[in-house]
């Protein structure tokens, strides 16, 4: 199959502060981690998550998280800010900020005078992309006049058409995985068309999709004619790869070099980050 | 067995069969159009048997010969059964819209043309579109699509469920509010609306 390892990945201090958890999607080789608090997560489960414990953690994981974000306070940027300069100065983590959707855009120059070229654009999600992509072209068209350098992951956003759009670094989603074995649909991406094209699991689409199934990812329609317990691994391969066929093509389309802040200038973007828990388990087997 | 080649020849069009019951139906003016600027540079498959040459593959670029005038039509001549007939005359119709395109070698290889795309089947507005397609928007003109951002459209909804008495006080809040609803959570919340 046309998947390469390490695949991009992002892990939640929330879910994955036991060891236990951090343990197995570490394993050297099989994913590209980068980590931030799940804070809305937890804190919507009234479990708000402590800055110390969450700094720790970042420390302790700190060989095999390619970044971690600074724990962010929703509206409230002085707070967001502040806690990034403890990471930085208190705990020595330097960490990738987050600027909330509607928030002023004095706070890039803030932090790019502190040196930092690597932003998360946050609060995006659950609203709808159509009242949501202007704003992130206002920032992007924004840092390309004041802060040409200035490089963006987009929390939770994998609306096509603004990822097509702007040239964002990176960009992460739990809605990418898990389709094809919960719904029985996976959504492909057509590398040749530079389209997400939806192949539903019905025990017909997948062989009349051979040209791609077989001939672009290198998998068998008839292991995938329908979604079972059994073809769960293959699925979420074959998303996986999806996932990273379309990174390339964003990749190539954008031509977004990797910010110096944290990761020194490699590797190139736009990388896309795969959430689902379970998918990454299944992806070290 | 595979279908037998016999040979290649120019074969008077008067003395050709188009293949009985085909199911594609070709754009005709297209083929004929690439006739014009390109001439027949492929030759048209024809199966010779009992009943004579009958065309298994070709039988529209058969037709923008014949109406182009064209006396006769270069052919590959083959010997094959019924079944294999049938077979030739399904897989050549059916393998070409099987195929896809890489987008890129598409635009790259029609802007070789320098704008005369006469006879290659595509048009000034199909490389426009794929351009469109291969390379992002300018930003500019996105945010001109776009509009500007409007300051309430990055704010989150809140989703309160609540008894009808509760309901008609909020909204008789939101009124004394100058019905802004905002405003009036914010007030009840004792913070300001603008952070």
């Amino acid at each position: 199959m046309r998947l390469t390892y390490p695949v991009d990945a992002l892990v939640s201090y929330f879910y994955f502060q036991r060891d236990e958890a951090m343990a197995p999607v570490t394993k050297p080789g099989f994913l590209r981690l980068v980590g931030d608090s799940g804070a809305f997560s937890a804190y919507t489960q009234g479990k708000p998550v402590q800055l110390n414990a969450y700094a720790a953690w970042c420390k302790r994981w700190a060989g095999s998280l390619a970044w971690v974000a600074a724990l962010d306070v929703i509206g409230n940027p002085d707070a967001t800010y502040r806690n990034w300069a403890t990471f930085r100065d208190d705990y020595g983590i330097n960490a990738v900020p987050t600027l909330h959707a509607g928030g002023d855009l004095k706070w890039l120059a803030a932090y790019a005078e502190q040196g930092v070229d690597f932003i998360g654009l946050g609060g995006l999600v659950g609203l709808p992309p159509s009242r949501v992509f202007p704003w992130v072209v206002h920032v992007f068209r924004h840092a390309r006049d004041h802060h040409p350098g200035m490089r963006f992951h987009l929390w939770g956003v994998t609306n096509l058409k603004i990822l097509n759009a702007v040239p964002a670094y990176s960009a992460d989603s739990s809605g990418i995985m898990g389709a094809a074995y919960r719904f029985a649909r996976i959504d492909l991406f057509d590398p040749f068309k530079q389209a997400v094209r939806p192949v539903y699991l019905d025990g017909k689409q997948p062989y009349r999709e051979r040209d791609i199934l077989a001939g672009y990812y290198g998998v068998d329609p008839a292991l995938i004619a329908t979604s079972h317990p059994g073809n769960k691994p293959i699925l979420v391969k074959l998303s996986s790869a999806s996932t990273q066929a379309y990174a390339a093509w964003l990749q190539a389309r954008h031509k977004v070099t990797a910010p110096q802040w944290v990761l020194g200038g490699e590797p190139t973007g736009t990388r896309v980050h795969i959430v689902d828990s379970a998918a990454m388990k299944l992806l070290l087997g | 067995m595979p279908a037998t080649w016999i040979e290649t020849r120019a074969i008077p069009v008067g003395d050709l069969t188009r293949f009985p019951g085909n199911a594609r139906r070709g754009d005709v003016e297209a083929i004929r159009a690439s006739i014009r600027r390109n001439g027949q540079y492929r030759a048209i498959v024809v199966r010779q048997c009992d009943a004579g040459l009958i065309i298994l593959a070709g039988n529209h670029t058969y037709d923008a010969l014949c109406g182009e005038g064209s006396e006769t039509a270069r052919c590959e001549v083959i010997e094959c059964t019924d079944d294999e007939a049938r077979r030739i005359n399904l897989a050549d119709n059916r393998y070409a819209e099987l195929g896809s395109y890489d987008n890129q070698e598409l635009a790259d290889l029609l802007s070789a043309l320098d704008g005369d795309y006469d006879g290659s089947g595509w048009e000034s507005g199909d490389l426009d579109s794929l351009n469109a397609l291969l390379a992002p928007p300018d930003l500019d003109d996105l945010a001109k699509d776009l509009g500007d951002p409007g300051e309430k459209d990055t704010w989150p909804s809140v989703r309160i469920r609540a008894p009808h008495h509760v309901v008609a006080a909020w909204n008789d809040h939101v009124k004394a509010n100058g019905d802004d609803d905002a405003a009036a959570f914010a007030k009840l919340l004792g913070v300001d609306v603008t952070v």
